[in-house]
């Protein structure tokens, strides 16, 4: 079973490794966010450090990005009839969705190790062992996030519906969150839903990890990643069982 | 060969899509180490079973063991003992056929250096070594198809499914791949073989079911298949100077003939069992002093079974 988990996550890894493009441009487009962008806005904004806090959430947010990729594998994958195969491999179920999860989480770690290298340098790391646990938030939103991929693709069972509601969702993740600014700098009804944002712990954890200012209790942050994770993995299982068994994909 | 010890017992087995009836209340038993053939048009509910079977499809109502384990109950199981090789093959477009099969042998057990090794012996046994790493977007289709049949012969399952295997491939490669088929079953898989080639299904199949519209019509050898056609042999002889009418109603008389038409001097019999009542028939003409310049027998083929079952035809259906 561990074997099975192991290519599957594999597969997956290796999966986004071919998409070298993909990946050159999304390392450019954090490259230009950092240095124009985020810079520029420095320099017009009340908050301090704002050039660190702004690379450390952008981070976030291309993490985010990188890890819901894994839905639009798994929506070309069924658009091909290769889900067909997939199901027919003598593997569990669960043990091919946990696989899938896990897979997306790290292969979107990996595949951001650049954008982070990038963050480092440019922000430093005053203490090891609580960047480490940091991180360890960063790859449970990793894991959430392919589960909330595989949620949506197994759901909506449509190319199509995916890529419009995914971008929805981006749009409205990244923005009713701190990954851009402070919520003290929020409108109350942009910081609540902000307050129970996955993003927004990934975001205050990695910025405590990175010793920047940050807002709430990292444990909390970390309480909040690791059931997003356990949620978003159960409901995946779920849909991938019940509507991709089911047959048909429009 | 088989055995006679059941591998797959299909018990009412249902598939709804929405409203349609795809496959209706299927019974079927397939035996241990046969090649059995599922001979259908298109459209006509073999690959919804084969699904079903495989357990990437749940049925809308029945069931089917695979030696003994439940498709519902056990479905790990079931994966565990099945490899299918798909109608449609199902490669990600980016990756290479080596990447594809090494995948898949890893996921069937092999490891490693064995993994290696019997992937470049199924891809060199199907002539696909030397195109091993070009992408499977770059695959033309009898190639693609050849990948997709790989998996199976480098899982060599207790129970192989092979969806139209030879769809296009070219005449020598459908040679080769049926006589892999035959020693895959020969090293002991059960082989159920779904096709809407006729003559594949013929030289091929142990036993032959036909399915029609969702549903099981016929089951049994092609031999069986043929001779539950009444007249379905046509027995056509030549003879010097004609028949007497009596001579005409003697050869009416043998059981397995169903009707003699006299044209000239040809005598056209259609009947059952041609190669067992030929004998007969020539030495009644001998002793009668009839003298035979030609001697022309055909058997009904599995698409004139196909059309005495459907009253349609298989070609045409597909």
């Amino acid at each position: 079973m561990l074997d099975h988990l192991l290519l599957v996550i594999e597969r997956d890894v290796r999966m986004l490794i071919q998409y070298k493009l993909f990946l050159i441009i999304r390392w450019l487009w954090y490259f230009l966010q950092v240095t124009i962008f985020g810079l520029a806005i420095s320099y017009l904004v009340v908050v301090e450090n704002y050039l660190f806090y702004y690379a450390a959430g952008i981070y976030v947010a291309t993490l985010y990005s990188t890890a819901m990729f894994v839905a639009f594998d798994i929506s070309e994958e069924a658009e091909h009839g290769f889900v067909d195969y997939l199901l027919s491999l003598p593997i569990n179920r669960r043990v091919l969705i946990i696989g899938r999860a896990v897979g997306g989480g790290v292969r979107s770690f990996l595949a951001t190790i650049p954008p982070l290298i990038f963050t480092l340098y440019i922000i430093g790391i005053r203490d090891v062992t609580i960047f480490v646990e940091a991180s360890i938030g960063l790859l449970l939103l990793s894991f959430g996030v392919a589960g909330l991929g595989i949620s949506i693709v197994s759901f909506l069972k449509s190319g199509d519906k995916t890529d419009i509601l995914l971008g929805a969702i981006d749009a409205f993740i990244i923005r009713l969150s701190t990954v851009f600014y402070p919520k003290a700098f929020m409108p109350s009804y942009y910081s609540a839903p902000a307050a129970v944002n996955p993003l927004t712990h990934a975001a205050e954890l990695f910025r405590w990890g990175l010793g920047i200012q940050s807002e709430g209790d990292p444990i909390f942050s970390l309480v909040v990643l690791m059931a997003f994770m356990i949620a978003m993995t159960t409901t995946g299982i779920y849909l991938y069982e019940k509507r991709m068994e089911g047959g048909g994909w429009t | 060969m088989t055995n006679g010890d059941v591998a797959i017992k299909i018990v009412g087995l249902t598939k709804y899509y929405g409203k349609f009836l795809a496959v209706d209340h299927i019974d079927l038993e397939v035996y241990d180490r046969e090649i059995f053939g599922f001979l259908g048009p298109n459209g006509a509910g073999k690959s919804t079973t084969l699904l079903m079977l495989t357990t990437v499809l749940k049925p809308s109502d029945g069931t089917a063991y695979v030696y003994g384990y439940d498709i519902r109950k056990d479905p790990d199981r079931v994966r565990s003992l099945i490899g299918i090789a798909f109608q449609d093959p199902k490669l990600f477009w980016i990756h290479t056929p080596y990447e594809i099969l090494i995948w898949h042998a890893k996921v069937c057990g092999y490891r490693g250096a064995e993994a290696r090794a019997v992937v470049k012996d199924v891809l060199s046994m199907l002539n696909m070594w030397e195109a091993r790493n070009k992408r499977a977007f770059e695959l033309s289709g009898g190639m693609r198809k050849r990948v997709e049949i790989a998996k199976v012969f480098i899982q060599k399952p207790r129970v192989a499914i092979f969806d139209e295997p030879t769809a296009q491939i070219d005449v020598t490669g459908k040679h080769m791949i049926w006589d892999m088929i035959r020693e895959l079953r020969d090293e002991g898989s059960t082989i159920i073989l779904a096709t809407n080639e006729l003559y594949e299904a013929d030289v091929l199949s142990d036993r032959v079911g036909i399915i029609y519209r969702g549903r099981i019509v016929a089951v049994g050898t092609p031999k069986e298949l043929k001779d539950t056609i009444p007249g379905g042999d046509i027995l056509e002889i030549q003879v010097e100077g004609g028949l007497s009418n009596g001579l005409v109603s003697r050869l009416e008389g043998y059981d397995e003939v169903s009707k003699v038409e006299l044209v000239d001097s040809t005598v056209k019999l259609y009947l059952n069992r041609v190669e067992e009542l030929l004998p007969k028939i020539l030495e009644d003409l001998i002793k009668h002093g009839i003298r035979v310049k030609s001697v022309n027998m055909r058997e009904p083929t599995l698409d004139d079974v196909f059309m005495h079952y459907t009253g349609a035809r298989l070609k045409e259906e597909g």
